[in-house]
């Protein structure tokens, strides 16, 4: 994930927009008459129905810039409400802007239980973060390439993607196995409760990631805070400048993400052993080549000032 | 373990000889175990060969192509061609008779990333890829973003989580120990390695055997290591045959 307008990753509502479209539902089950061939049918729908009011995904977001400003100094040319507003009406922008994700969830509370809507959502969503992964990666290396930061710092956005895209096919794994089950329980009052089952078995899997994502997003507001001259430079800032960050709460911050993301690894890979075994692809060759070439060099060949 | 062997694991390497390494201890339920000394200086190198390469990329490749067509009078943003190359060419032959003049024939880090450079643009220029300099230069970052994220996943993997074969082991350094061997002509990070094997041995009353493929600095003292400290040290592929 990496940064679009106003600083906020295109998808960065994905975390929140997820908890929404798999937790905050409730199973309904609609019964109509209908006429067939002159003669009345009973036609039993069953669909999803909201929890939450619309307003919910503001809210939260506006939460998570609320916790995050409070959690960093911020410079005297900004006003924390300030910030915190700009940061979250563009995060509301893109996400009512986003017409591709609002149809997959209309339709999540459209379909009836036959087709699978819960697994169909978890299905667009993880396609359409694999489908802009490389943007992702792309925007990283921009970014990297307008500022004076380090590339392994970075590289900490990218092993958060890694994780993401990770946490989503074990969240498509477990959706398909519970909604299966949903799916042939004898009456409503069976389906309903695996439908339970099935947000008892998610929420922590989403409250860890979404935990991990504030920290993430935290960093990257607090450099970009920091880099900004005005609220109009918030969105992109020209170069990302490590001199203007103070560097004791830099590290502070960082290192809090880098624990979060270690501690957020740990806990999927109990769910699934296999989301870090990893083959480095043929592309990757000729850069691993290097890679492992300077690495073995002799102690501080990288660094002889140290 | 040593750092080098933990490096070539990380990469996916299939060294035979670590390869051979984990059949043992596997076969013969051998426990593999690295010290902090060398997970520090794992991570490091892994730190600071990513950095080192961004910084190579951004501070000397961009530039140099940059200024070259600045010299030439053709537009930044026009595709690269074989002119490029040459100009190439030039900045790394500037850094190579430099390097020539002051040190000794080492592989050095900036003919390591002139193979993979020019190998990487030439390779486009032959597919008839039309590739504009800062999209050549965005090209190469993210291959090592790319590659330094699955070096992540596999460290994480292998020492982190402890997934595989290693154990980590945490062992309180002896200052006195890692001093005499220093004596040596063993100096740190290595020193740290070897003392942490020596105390581990001592405390467990275990035969223990340091892993390592660095010849030129460990491997060649082995006889030394040894009456010294009474700690093997050898190559992956002959640990097994010195604990049975």
């Amino acid at each position: 994930m990496t940064f679009t307008a106003a600083g906020v990753p295109s998808i960065d509502y994905s975390g929140s927009s997820l908890r929404y479209g798999l937790i905050g539902i409730k199973p309904i089950e609609v019964v109509e008459t209908v006429k067939r061939f002159g003669m009345k049918f009973l036609r039993i729908t069953r669909k999803f129905d909201s929890l939450k009011t619309p307003e919910t995904y503001s809210d939260a977001v506006t939460f998570q810039n609320e916790v995050i400003m409070s959690s960093i100094k911020i410079p005297e040319w900004f006003d924390a409400d300030e910030l915190i507003k700009e940061f979250s009406q563009q995060s509301i922008k893109n996400y009512e802007s986003d017409e591709e994700f609002k149809k997959a969830v209309d339709e999540l509370k459209k379909a009836s239980r036959i087709s699978g809507p819960l697994l169909s959502f978890v299905e667009f969503v993880k396609d359409r973060f694999e489908s802009q992964r490389d943007q992702y990666l792309e925007a990283e290396a921009e970014r990297f390439l307008r500022s004076n930061f380090p590339l392994s710092f970075y590289n900490k956005f990218v092993v958060f993607d890694n994780t993401y895209q990770e946490f989503l096919k074990i969240l498509e794994d477990r959706v398909r196995k519970h909604e299966f089950l949903a799916r042939c329980a004898r009456n409503f009052e069976m389906y309903k409760k695996r439908i339970s089952e099935l947000r008892a078995t998610i929420g922590p899997i989403i409250d860890q990631v979404d935990a991990c994502f504030l920290h993430y997003s935290r960093v990257k507001k607090y450099v970009i805070v920091w880099n900004a001259k005005d609220y109009s430079e918030l969105s992109n800032p020209k170069f990302l400048d490590v001199k203007n960050v103070d560097y004791v709460e830099f590290e502070k911050i960082f290192n809090e993400y880098g624990n979060k993301l270690m501690e957020t690894r740990q806990f999927l890979l109990h769910l699934d052993e296999n989301i870090l075994c990893k083959e480095f692809g043929s592309a990757q060759y000729a850069t691993k080549e290097a890679f492992s070439k300077l690495a073995t060099l002799p102690y501080d060949s990288l660094n002889p000032e140290s | 373990m040593d750092t080098c062997v933990l490096i070539s694991e990380i990469l996916n390497e299939d060294n035979p000889r670590i390869e051979k390494l984990k059949k043992d201890s596997d076969f013969h339920s051998i426990p593999c175990y690295v010290s902090d000394s060398v997970q520090k200086e794992t991570e490091q190198k892994v730190k600071e060969t990513t950095d080192f390469l961004g910084n190579a990329i951004k501070d000397t490749i961009l530039i140099h192509l940059e200024d070259s067509r600045k010299k030439r009078k053709i537009p930044v943003s026009d595709p690269m061609t074989n002119d490029d190359i040459r100009a190439l060419e030039e900045l790394f032959s500037g850094f190579q008779s430099a390097i020539r003049t002051t040190t000794l024939a080492l592989p050095n880090p900036l003919s390591l990333i002139e193979e993979w450079v020019i190998s990487y643009l030439s390779e486009k220029l032959d597919k008839g890829i039309l590739i504009r300099i800062t999209d050549f230069v965005r090209e190469l970052v993210k291959s090592i973003l790319q590659l330094a994220s699955t070096i992540q996943d596999s460290y994480d993997y292998l020492i982190t989580f402890e997934k595989s074969f290693v154990r980590k082991k945490t062992v309180p350094l002896d200052s006195r120990i890692t001093s005499t061997i220093e004596m040596l002509n063993i100096h740190a990070p290595d020193s740290d390695h070897i003392a942490s094997a020596i105390v581990s041995q001592v405390n467990t009353s275990e035969k223990t055997v340091f892993v390592t493929l660095d010849f030129s600095t460990i491997l060649s003292k082995r006889d030394d290591i040894r009456m010294n400290f009474g700690l093997e040290c050898c190559d992956p592929l002959y640990a097994l045959h010195h604990l049975v």
